[in-house]
């Protein structure tokens, strides 16, 4: 089925939920055009802009790390000592439901600790863990970390 | 009922469903730190899915660290209920936890009807915003009849 080409959309929009409501009505109706933030995010109200700007500017804060690290340091245990072969094993292994963990190792590979390896046969990922040793870099101005690897595991 | 819903995707619907699949993965980004997520496509019909439609939407709460991962409510068409086997059309509802009018996770999935995926859409931000209300984070409560 062809689809409907959208416009990429370089902000994002704020509008209100009547509003996103009205639209998904029109186009349903066949009275309006694909809006150009379907299939995009969309700020509900301009509070909404405020909020999700400051979270990503806190992505790499150090209180996030901080607080990933030690949320988790069974799982990154787990991945160093048992090499599991998939997301399904380390959860498995950890006692965690896999989505859980899915969305931690995200979290993780982007602080560029772990990294998922896609198999050769099927959908799994294997997780390793790039880093074992890290220094931290911290910008006392802007608050933000960076992480430089200081020691790579054996098996990675 | 297939004989009902192969109407909806006939020749004259073709443009409707092209068009409504377009609001695939948008993503509703709240104030409050929750986010409404759509997923939908345009499947084979079959029992499980009647109406030719394969759909999430999900409402996620901000963990501990602000970001939206955790589950609150969500209907989908993924796998069967656990009341009927067909067709798979189905809500999860909020569970709260104990002492406090707080969401922690979505319930079990119940069946539900699904006549038209946009009034399912708009069905899915009503409730959604109806428990930000309850939790005093929403004032606005869409007008689905207009």
């Amino acid at each position: 089925m062809k689809m409907v080409k959208k416009k990429k959309l370089n902000e994002i929009p704020v509008s209100t939920l009547s509003n996103v409501f009205e639209s998904i009505k029109a186009v349903g109706r066949g009275d309006s055009e694909l809006p150009n933030w379907a299939g995009g995010k969309v700020y509900i109200g301009s509070e909404a802009k405020q909020y999700w700007e400051n979270l990503r500017s806190d992505g790499n804060s150090l209180d996030s790390f901080s607080k990933l690290y030690s949320d988790n340091k069974d799982l990154i245990a787990a991945i160093a000592h048992h090499h599991p072969e998939s997301i399904s094993t380390l959860a498995k292994l950890i006692s965690r439901e896999e989505s859980n963990v899915s969305r931690t190792l995200g979290k993780l590979e982007k602080f560029g600790l772990v990294k998922l390896i896609p198999s050769q046969s099927g959908r799994a990922k294997r997780p390793i863990l790039i880093m074992e040793k890290v220094r931290f870099d911290f910008d006392l101005l802007s608050g933000q970390m960076s992480l430089t690897g200081l020691k790579q595991p054996i098996a990675a | 009922m297939i004989k009902k819903f192969k109407q909806i995707q006939d020749e004259s619907n073709r443009k409707y469903i092209e068009s409504i699949v377009g609001f695939d993965g948008t993503e509703l980004l709240f104030a409050s730190g929750y986010k409404l997520t759509i997923k939908l496509s345009s499947i084979k019909i079959t029992r499980d899915h009647p109406h030719g439609y394969s759909y999430a939407f999900n409402l996620f709460a901000p963990d501990v660290n602000g970001n939206p991962t955790l589950r609150v409510l969500a209907t989908d068409n993924a796998h069967a209920p656990i009341d009927i086997k067909h067709p798979h059309d189905h809500w999860h509802d909020t569970k709260y936890g104990p002492g406090g009018f707080v969401p922690i996770g979505v319930e079990n999935a119940r069946s539900i009807e699904m006549n038209s995926i946009e009034h399912h859409i708009g069905k899915f931000i009503q409730e959604s915003e109806l428990l930000l209300k309850k939790l005093g984070l929403s004032m606005e409560i869409i007008d689905m009849n207009n």
